[in-house]
């Protein structure tokens, strides 16, 4: 009984030895979603790395982190974006008011909005389906088998035993936003922006 | 020397746009307004009495109108009003949103009681649609005696006294919106509500000298500019230089810290000097904003000269448009998560809202101005210069 | 439980989780009916779940309004399954799962016989099963759906309103359109083109010569030419209906255009040439895989499994991977301490100098598997546990000009004895593989004696031999095959072999030394980019060597022939789908395919004339097939003979054929002159299809019926079975069947009453005749075939066949099967297929499905073969060629490279498949154009930046596109990126009644490359450049300039 008792804290790992760089996740979750046209909850950023012929590829899907210290949970002023009791952030459609200030809070461009809900979005670990006992659509879909989902306080899980036995990464742990996405082998240059071209002052 | 290459990404377009930059400017205005208001009344400053009514009802009128900017940013604004229950303590918008209703109410009392006298004066002295009107916004306090007058200016002391910090805070939460993003290089910084307090103050001098000149030459009952009212006006552009003289000095320790922060911080600092930001950001916003007004405050030539001053005036508030706008947008087209700067178009109903409110603060402001006693009651016929002078003596 | 149960069971759990944070106000009140509309308060658009699993127990329960069907996916050709949600109120697909029972979207898969149910907890999270036994779909397999609703999808049939191509079209009904192509006549009177058209009667004559001079090239009814791209599992019924029933022999996969030189090459090194095996390397086994193209995780056939067993074999598993190609794709996860990048850069079309380079340096090095490659039998090879055996030591005449020149010396041709039994088959060999020719007495050198004898009497042979044995008193050279292999790999110095691959020695030696060094754990893989060039057989020869010189074949980690399927459209255990009477199409094939141009009427005529008879007016291919990108050309050129009717169906073979399409085939197609009628059966209105006279519906494959094969890599058996899983947004005919190729063949069939079609068209296996009236008859019998197969499956029990819903879908078919088969058939269909358990992958160290015959290091028919225009013998074994025309001119030759500096290639698209899905929304927001990509120090050079506007200029055209500067382009190469460019498919408006079907912005961006691809300018008549011994039209090996613009 304890163990039911026991708060849920969901979380992903993204083991990137096995992400193929297929975007099912992307298209996945914009069916599973219904993410409008143009905008992505998750989408996998890929960069080339090297100097000739010296090059190597890497890939690096991005979502919504669901941060254990959300920038974005403090910057809404009407406490639309609030975190479910097991630890995911979601967004209260009728009662955003789309003031966008969350996006601007958001470290890490999980967010934004919704053309045709005019309110906010973002990934939502799939909650609904979360809740019926499934898997995120992206994980279900993930032909890697990169990402992996599951209950962090649950030692015995596939994902709190990835964290336990792999050095794993977070994307900007500067922030101290305590992300509850984890990488396995992300490669540094690919993980945040890139200012180079900014400063050599291309415009 | 750079070794990667980006394959694939997406987009993220800047999110808080132009609407949030004019409405950082108009509370900007107001609130700078406001404090010079207050040097007479609160700080006692004799000469700056005769701008206090002057200063406050632009700082009102400024007020009516900018949270329009915000409430029309918003994706759902029907919904705006939730702001005022469903609270968030660690928003700075939440708090805004009871700062944004307490300051104008404030100040419209604190301007009620700097105008009773003249309205109960003009219930019985004017005729006609004035007296009406005056008669009304006496509220039935029309007692003129020496007692009532002094607890009048008992009264604007306090509410003044509460009012600038409420002008402060009103325009220094606008700087922690900012401030408290640690996401963004450029805002996250404990100097940036100063930062934006002082700008406010560059371009609330800058658009008072501006409203003073062409509401005295116009609207006031002398329908001319006194030549104490020229003294006061160029005075207060001397104020204007200290102002703009700390403004650039915080521009510059911010700018010096930045670039000894991180690498997000020395980009954005990059983009802003170097890169495509250059010309919004030292051309208009400190080369126009405050470079020339500060030499046009300086010489001793120009800075006698009315026209000029204006000038300069009118300066400040180009500059701190382009100062809300590099920071408010360039802040976040600094790239989070991608190796370009964020796009940003701005929305055409967007800026044709920002017109139209333009359009109605002008509107607001010629009303006030021509049918509030700012600069004390009209002559009407039966009135002698004395008790006209005496009118404006209680100032 | 009923719906409202279900609602509530969910609402129930969302409630308390919401509970926190007094977000009560968070579930709206709305939740508890609303359920289904809006599944969740938190999201309010996302799709309604398909089931509830509960974490801790697992129970299932199911919600009552979605319905899970199982299919296969189209969305490429790899026919992976997948589970199909469908709304039951709106009958509309929702979204596409994997389907855990199929080895393409599982590893490991399970087990043929779980219950249907528990296969749904691979959703779940319940004992991490969602995890452990995840299925998946790929980004297309995910979207493709997405085609059957679109909005410009063809629904009725169409009559062309105005000149061929001119995009002006009528609806006509589907009796009329029967009608008028079955009977022809003056079909276009109306638009002032009279003249009679010969309909699908007048040409199904089958006696009268189309050439009465040269009646070799067969009966007028040969002029019905059917082009049938994809092989999506429907593929075998009109190939049936026109080689068969109708009786022409042009009948044309798109082989031709998707790595066939690749294909033939497999055919000659297992040299079996009527099944179609090819290999490719086991991943999860190896230690290190050199991918020659064909990047795992970048396109591949079949996709999903590769790119999947690719990561995992890196991350879990031993293997690395090199990645040899022009282009860095994605494929390889180097470990993080990996002290070089495994892209190897190639010169495009270098591939054969690489391989060859390292079949010189392995005998340089003594580094060839020689214990392997000395067992000349599968006996010989046992004893060394080996296997697979090669005919490495037999010996081949190599005696010039001597008649035999070419061919294996025979023992009987020394007097040695030949033995009395021949050897047994492998136990665990294919049925198919096992039905081995006539045994052949081949002679090796016996490495103990130093004699030649019979194969069968020598367990070590001679892998190096050159000499001379003397028949009938004439002193012979003989070489040994592996001899042969060697000669010709030194006929080129390694700086040759560099300079042609644009590779250093030293990174060849590097490589060379790391394949040879993992034993039989190091293989090879390759598709498109090797052999889409004009060396593409001789090239992949060399690729696939290298397995041999290792020894890996039919070991784990080596090169696996794979499970293959099960006996579908076939002389299979219930119904004989193979036999059609009199179905025997005569003649030749108007490709120039599949027979020696010495057997042809031209050949006969002109030496009968006395003249030299090479060079043919245009090649012939004896070896390969399906060569869809030959047919057009030879139409244009009259030879053999041109066409009376051109049917297309799921192919477009002017958009996918390099060095096609231009004005002059433009022109040559919108005549009705020259080829009188085109109909063309499609979904949407394609860049090949819009030059039809008439356009027949038809169904997408979550509408029709299939067997789809699997493509290779899978060890294990597999079939996948396709059944409409929606009803079909097309219109039914008056016989109840939807507007299909299968409904359009069966009434042209009954109207010409042609054999094999109708109430007797299929006889049983007791040979009593069934009927075959639709295209459920047809592939219901096929999974009838599979079902029974080996052992048979078990037959469906009742919760099962509940859960499944299969009964009340298929009433309409119950005729089509036996009850006993319906009910293995039902077992079937629920699981989407059939497929041979995980475990039987491997025996130990060596695979379960093997191939069981000799692997040809020298091909006997290959070297016997001679080439077409020039009339000399074909190399038998593997060898380096540089791309040539016909002529034998090299391309550098006649565009060298300081006027071409560039060589551009072409790659798959991630978000499409070839020019399809080009209409799926979901895809086309992802990415709806292509560039130009080039290597940074090539792009400084030029002054160019990612997003200038470009030029690129081939000696066949040129075309503007945006840059995309890469570090990971090879120096001195460009890469398009294929499946853009469209000028049909959407990218064009036309009308219908007048009515005007707009044009989308976003369809027809980008550049094609195959309008820029090379023709062979050396030939008579416009045709591409194509490899003369594998038929593959080449696509990677064009010469080009580029311009800033
Ligand atoms: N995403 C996606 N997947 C697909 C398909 C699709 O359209 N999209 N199509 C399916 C089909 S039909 C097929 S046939 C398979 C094809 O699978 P592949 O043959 O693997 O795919 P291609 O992209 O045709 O070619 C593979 C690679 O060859 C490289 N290449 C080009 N020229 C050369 C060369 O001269 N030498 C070498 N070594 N490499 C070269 C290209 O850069 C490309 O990366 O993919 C299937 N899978
Ligand atoms: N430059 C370049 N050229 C290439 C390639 C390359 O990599 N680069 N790849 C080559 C390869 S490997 C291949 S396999 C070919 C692929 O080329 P094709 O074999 O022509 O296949 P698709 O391009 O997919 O076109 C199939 C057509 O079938 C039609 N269609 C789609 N769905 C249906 C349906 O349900 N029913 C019917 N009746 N019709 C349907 C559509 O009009 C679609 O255009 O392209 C080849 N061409
Ligand atoms: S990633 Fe962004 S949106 Fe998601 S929780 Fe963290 S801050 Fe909020
Ligand atoms: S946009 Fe919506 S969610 Fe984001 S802060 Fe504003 S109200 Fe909250
Ligand atoms: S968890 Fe769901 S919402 Fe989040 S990225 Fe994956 S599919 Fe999209
Ligand atoms: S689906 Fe999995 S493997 Fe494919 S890109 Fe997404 S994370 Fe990577
Ligand atoms: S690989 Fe091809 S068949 Fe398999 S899921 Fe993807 S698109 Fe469908
Ligand atoms: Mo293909």
């Amino acid at each position: 009984m304890a163990e039911a008792e026991k708060k849920k804290r969901y979380a992903m790992v993204v083991d990137l030895r096995k992400c193929v760089g297929c975007n099912a996740c992307t298209v996945s979750c914009k069916i599973e979603n219904q993410v409008p046209e143009g905008e992505y909850r998750t989408w996998v950023k890929e960069i080339e790395k090297g100097t000739y012929p010296e090059v190597t590829r890497y890939r690096l899907p991005r979502l919504c982190n669901h941060c254990d210290n959300a920038p974005c949970l403090a910057a809404c002023p009407v406490k639309a974006t609030y975190r479910a009791d097991d630890g995911t952030i979601l967004i209260d459609y009728d009662h955003c008011i789309g003031c966008k200030y969350c996006m601007a809070a958001c470290p890490y461009d999980a967010r934004f909005v919704n053309p045709i809900r005019k309110t906010a979005e973002k990934c939502t670990f799939c909650y609904h389906r979360v809740q019926a006992g499934l898997l995120p659509a992206c994980v279900t879909t993930c032909v890697g088998g990169a990402r992996v989902f599951g209950d962090l306080n649950d030692p015995q899980s596939l994902v709190a035993k990835l964290i336990a036995n792999n050095s794993v990464q977070v994307l900007k742990p500067e922030m101290n936003t305590k992300p509850m996405v984890y990488y396995i082998g992300a490669d540094r240059d690919i993980m945040g922006a890139r200012y180079t071209n900014l400063e050599k002052g291309v415009k | 020397m750079d070794n990667v290459t980006y394959l694939a990404n997406i987009d993220h377009p800047v999110q808080l746009g132009v609407m949030i930059a004019i409405y950082f400017f108009y509370t900007g205005l107001s609130a700078g307004a406001f404090v010079l208001s207050s040097l007479g009344t609160v700080f006692g400053i004799k000469k700056y009495k005769s701008i206090a009514k002057a200063g406050v009802v632009m700082a009102i009128a400024l007020l009516a109108i900018a949270p329009l900017h915000l409430i029309g940013d918003l994706e759902q604004p029907q919904r705006f009003y939730t702001l005022f229950y469903r609270l968030n303590p660690h928003s700075a918008i939440s708090y805004g949103t009871f700062l944004l209703t307490l300051y104008p109410l404030n100040s419209v009392i604190y301007l009620w009681f700097m105008m009773r006298r003249d309205f109960a004066q003009g219930a019985v002295t004017l005729t006609g649609f004035r007296q009406k009107l005056y008669r009304f916004l006496t509220f039935g306090n029309g007692d003129l005696s020496e007692q009532a007058l002094a607890k009048d200016d008992l009264w604007i002391k306090r509410l003044g006294t509460l009012g600038v910090p409420l002008a402060l805070l009103v325009h220094g939460y606008t700087g922690f919106i900012l401030a408290n993003i640690q996401a963004r290089a450029l805002w996250h910084t404990g100097l940036m509500p100063l930062i934006f307090l002082m700008s406010a103050m560059v371009s609330g001098t800058g658009l008072l000298i501006l409203v003073l000149i062409l509401t005295e030459r116009f609207l006031s009952p002398e329908k001319m500019l006194t030549p104490e009212r020229k003294a006061l006006i160029l005075d207060i552009g001397q104020l204007m230089k200290w102002f703009i003289v700390v403004d650039g000095t915080l521009m510059v320790i911010d700018f010096i810290v930045l670039y000894y922060s991180n690498a997000a911080g020395y980009a954005a600092a990059e983009v802003l000097l170097h890169g495509s930001h250059q010309t919004m950001f030292l051309g208009v916003e400190l080369g126009l904003g405050l470079l020339l007004p500060f030499v046009l405050t300086l010489l001793s030539k120009t800075k006698k000269s009315l026209g000029w001053i204006s000038l300069g005036s009118f300066c400040t508030l180009i500059g701190v448009i382009a100062m809300r706008v590099n920071f408010v947008i360039g802040g976040q087209q600094l790239p989070l998560s991608t190796d370009t700067l964020n796009p940003y178009t701005a929305a055409p109903e967007h800026l044709l809202m920002i017109g139209i409110f333009a359009l109605a603060e002008i509107v607001i402001l010629y009303l006030a101005f021509r049918f509030l006693p700012v600069y004390g009651l009209p002559k009407n016929p039966t009135a002698s210069p004395q008790n006209f002078k005496a009118g404006h003596e209680v100032m | 439980m009923n719906r409202r149960e279900f609602l509530k069971s969910v609402a129930v759990v969302g409630s308390l989780t919401a509970a926190g944070l007094g977000m009560e106000r968070m579930i709206p009140d709305v939740l508890a009916d609303e359920m289904m509309a809006n599944p969740t308060p938190y999201d309010h658009d996302a799709l309604p779940v398909e089931m509830r699993i509960d974490p801790k127990t697992g129970s299932i329960t199911l919600n009552p309004d979605i319905a899970l069907k199982a299919s296969v996916c189209l969305g490429c050709w790899s026919n992976c399954g997948n589970r199909v949600k469908i709304d039951k109120k709106t009958g509309k697909i929702m979204r596409v799962l994997g389907n855990p029972y199929h080895p393409s979207n599982a590893e490991p898969h399970l087990p043929f016989k779980t219950p249907l149910k528990d296969s749904y907890l691979s959703l779940g999270q319940y004992q991490e099963l969602g995890h452990i036994q995840k299925a998946t779909v790929c980004q297309r397999g995910n979207a493709a759906f997405q085609m059957v609703y679109d909005p410009n999808r063809i629904l009725t049939p169409l009559k062309r309103a105005g000149k061929r191509g001119e995009g002006k079209w009528k609806p006509i009904t589907w009796e009329q359109a029967v009608q008028e192509t079955v009977e022809g006549g003056e079909l276009f009177k109306e638009m002032g083109e009279n003249g009679v058209i010969e309909g699908l009667r007048q040409v199904h004559d089958k006696t009268t010569p189309l050439n009465p001079e040269q009646p070799g090239w067969g009966p007028k009814a040969n002029q019905l030419v059917f082009i049938g791209g994809r092989d999506d599992g429907r593929t075998e019924f009109p190939k049936r209906f026109i080689t068969q029933c109708f009786g022409s022999p042009n009948f044309f996969g798109h082989g031709g255009i998707c790595g066939i030189s690749r294909r033939v090459a497999f055919l000659a090194f297992l040299d079996t040439w009527d099944k179609k095996p090819h290999m490719k390397a086991d991943y999860m086994g190896s230690e290190f895989v050199m991918f020659f193209g064909n990047a795992p995780g970048q396109a591949g056939a079949p996709f999903q499994p590769m790119a999947r067993k690719a990561a995992l074999a890196q991350a879990e598993g031993k293997m690395k991977a090199v990645i040899v190609d022009p282009v860095l794709q994605n494929g390889m996860y180097n470990s993080p301490n990996a002290e070089e990048s495994s892209w190897v850069p190639i010169r495009p079309g270098g591939d054969g100098a690489l391989a060859m380079a390292m079949v010189r340096w392995a005998f340089e090095q003594k580094k060839i598997n020689e214990s392997y490659l000395a067992a000349p039998t599968k006996a010989a090879a046992a004893k060394k546990g080996n296997p697979s055996w090669t005919n490495a030591t037999y010996l081949v005449i190599q005696e010039p000009n001597h008649p035999d020149f070419g061919k294996f010396l025979r023992a009987e041709q020394i007097g040695l004895k030949t033995p009395e039994k021949d050897q047994p088959a492998a136990a665990n060999a294919q049925p198919a593989a096992n039905a081995q020719p006539a045994p052949i007495n081949y002679v090796a050198i016996d490495k103990a004696t130093g004699n030649p004898m019979n194969i069968a009497d020598t367990n070590e042979g001679v892998i190096l031999y050159s000499g001379k044995v003397t028949i009938d008193g004439q002193e012979i050279l003989v070489k040994s095959a592996l001899q042969i292999l060697l000669d010709e790999a030194n006929r080129f110095t390694f700086e040759e072999y560099a300079e042609a691959c644009g590779l250093t020695k030293e990174r060849i030696f590097k490589l060379s030394q790391e394949f040879f060094s993992h034993g039989t754990k190091a293989a090879t893989d390759h598709h498109g980019g090797v052999s889409m060039h004009t060396n593409g057989f001789y090239s992949s020869m060399a690729v696939i060597m290298l397995n041999a010189l290792v020894g890996n074949i039919n070991r784990k980690g080596g090169s696996t022939k794979s499970g293959g399927g099960y006996i579908a459209v076939d002389k299979g255990k219930r119904y004989d789908l193979t036999a059609v009477p009199d179905g025997k199409a005569k003649g030749f094939k108007i490709s120039r395919e599949g027979a020696n141009y010495e057997d042809t009427p031209e050949f006969k005529a002109r030496k009968a004339k006395g003249e030299n008879p090479y060079p043919a007016t245009l090649p012939w291919t004896p070896l390969a097939d399906s060569l869809e990108g030959h047919v057009i050309p030879s139409m244009m050129a009259g030879y053999p003979y041109s066409a009376k009717i051109l049917m297309l169906w799921m192919t477009n073979p002017l958009y996918a054929t390099p060095g096609l399409f231009r004005n002059d085939v433009e022109d040559y197609i919108k005549d009705p002159k020259n080829i009188p009628l085109i109909i063309g059966v499609d979904v949407l209105m394609g860049d090949s299809t819009q030059y039809s006279d008439y356009i027949i519906p038809d169904t997408t494959f979550y509408e029709s019926w299939g067997v789809p094969t699997v493509w290779n890599t899978i060890l294990t058996k597999a079939n996948g079975a396709r059944r409409p899983v929606i009803e079909p947004l097309v219109p039914k005919t008056k016989g109840g069947e939807p507007y299909s190729l299968e409904a359009y063949l069966i009434e042209v069939g009954k109207l010409l009453n042609l054999p094999g079609v109708g109430d007797k068209g299929i006889p049983n296996a007791q040979g009593e005749a069934a009927p075959m009236n639709s295209a459920a008859d047809f592939f219901l019998k096929a999974m009838a075939n599979i079902a029974f197969d080996e052992t048979p499956v078990p037959d469906i029990d009742a919760e099962e066949l509940q859960l499944a819903g299969l009964e009340e879908d298929l009433k309409p078919y119950q005729s089509s099967l036996t009850p006993e088969e319906w009910k293995k058939v039902y077992y079937l269909l629920a699981r989407g297929g059939r497929f041979e358990d995980y475990d039987k992958n491997y025996d130990g160290d060596v695979l379960h499905n093997q191939f069981a015959k000799v692997i040809n290091i020298y091909n006997e028919k290959l070297g016997l073969t001679r080439d077409s225009m020039t009339g000399k013998q074909l190399p038998g074994t593997a060898t380096w060629q540089p791309t040539a025309f016909a002529d034998g001119r090299t391309i550098d030759e006649v565009y060298p490279d300081q006027d071409w500096p560039f060589q551009v290639i072409s790659y798959k698209p991630r978000y499409r498949t070839g020019g399809y899905l080009s209409n799926v929304a979901v895809l086309k927001d992802l990415q709806d154009t292509n560039y130009i990509e080039l290597n940074l120090g090539d792009a400084a050079k030029l002054g160019i930046q990612s997003g200038d506007k470009v030029k690129l200029v081939t000696p066949s055209g040129e075309a503007e596109g945006t840059a995309k500067v890469r570090r990971g382009v090879r120096q001195g190469s460009i890469a398009v990126e294929y499946g853009f460019g469209h000028w049909g498919a959407g990218a064009k408006s036309y009308t219908v009644d007048g009515k005007e079907i707009p044009a989308d912005p976003k369809s027809g961006k980008g550049v094609l490359l195959n309008l820029l691809a090379l023709r062979d300018t050396s030939m008579k008549n416009a045709h591409p450049l194509v490899d003369l011994v594998g038929g593959s039209a080449d696509r990677n090996t064009i010469k080009a300039r580029l311009i800033k613009l």
